[in-house]
């Protein structure tokens, strides 16, 4: 099976994903990014002040691919 | 024979003994409940979900895990066993398990028959009391990693698992609360923690780049145990290492 890199992407800047997963396709590692980001939105949007995150999915082929998801605080800080 | 289980239950004595004593009887009586020593590969379910076991499985070396399953094919660890554990010393009263046990690397098993048991449940009522102990030491884990699942980041549920791990491996002699030996994978992690693969991977490597995870083939060193405690909200209490007459 392929492995696939998942960065994350905050406004801290860049983490590259070193060790990466073994998945079948790009399609599940997409599956994979859209849990895996929605999971540390969850904590990145409630304990800290971020607003925007993404995951770049890399493999040696294929991609990047950049899952990206924004809490809209309608213009409120 | 006898010498044989005797040695292998000694992770089990030490960790019964950390809460209280034993009578020289107590522990020959223990000894002979066990009617085989079994070994088992990893990846292999001990017990499954809807089992009936006619024998309760005491872990003598090795990790196993007891888990659920939930319909999109993801498991749900509820707790981690090291060795000295009972995996399902509940199915004696329970009869039917309501969870499977699954061996996460190579082990070796006592096994106590349900017989057994009966028997000695009903000549050692002090034994007993302890058996019952190590019950409630299984639901107050389960209230713990509760608080951890439904309240902790996931980075904060790592540090607090690393703890864990440490301090009960250390209990039986295993390591010490900061360096020890542990077979888990990436996807076993997750699936203690509750989160994706991915996230699992990204949660070690904070608490690497943190400075608080060494985690190298199978060793774990924790090089600032008191603020990777801090971080996952870790106090012991809950494992109840205090010795007193139960």
């Amino acid at each position: 099976m392929p492995r696939f890199y998942f960065d994350l992407l905050d406004r801290d800047g860049e983490q590259i994903d070193e060790d990466g997963v073994e998945c079948q396709d790009l399609d599940q590692a997409i599956l994979l990014a859209r849990q895996t980001v929605s999971e540390i939105a969850r904590e990145a949007f409630r304990d800290t002040e971020q607003t925007e995150l993404a995951i770049r999915i890399r493999d040696q082929e294929e991609g990047p691919v950049v899952l990206k998801v924004t809490l809209d605080t309608y213009g409120r800080q | 024979m006898d010498d044989l289980v005797t040695n292998s239950l000694e992770t089990f004595f030490r960790r019964i003994e950390r809460r209280d004593g034993m009578a020289p009887a107590e522990r020959l009586a223990l000894v002979r409940s066990v009617s085989t020593l079994e070994n088992v590969r990893a990846g292999v379910d001990l017990v499954k979900e809807g089992d009936r076991p006619s024998r309760c499985t005491l872990l003598v070396s090795g990790f196993t895990a007891r888990y659920r399953l939930v319909s999109s094919g993801e498991r749900q660890f509820a707790a981690i066993h090291v060795p000295g554990d009972f995996i399902d010393l509940h199915s004696f009263p329970l009869k039917e398990m309501d969870h499977s046990v699954l061996a996460l690397s190579d082990c070796t098993l006592a096994m106590f028959p349900h017989s057994n048991l009966q028997e000695l449940t009903e000549s050692y009522p002090h034994l007993t009391r302890l058996l019952w102990l190590l019950t409630l030491l299984d639901s107050a884990l389960h209230r713990e990693w509760i608080m951890c699942l439904g309240r902790l980041s996931a980075t904060a549920r790592a540090a607090h698992l690393f703890c864990e791990l440490g301090i009960r491996l250390a209990v039986v002699g295993l390591g010490e609360p900061d360096n020890y030996d542990m077979p888990l994978t990436q996807q076993d992690l997750a699936d203690a923690l509750g989160v994706s693969s991915v996230h699992a991977n990204r949660v070690v490597q904070a608490l690497r780049s943190d400075g608080l995870l060494v985690w190298q083939a199978d060793r774990v060193t924790l090089p600032d145990l008191a603020r990777l405690r801090a971080l996952g909200e870790f106090d012991e209490r809950y494992l109840h290492l205090v010795r007193e007459p139960r």
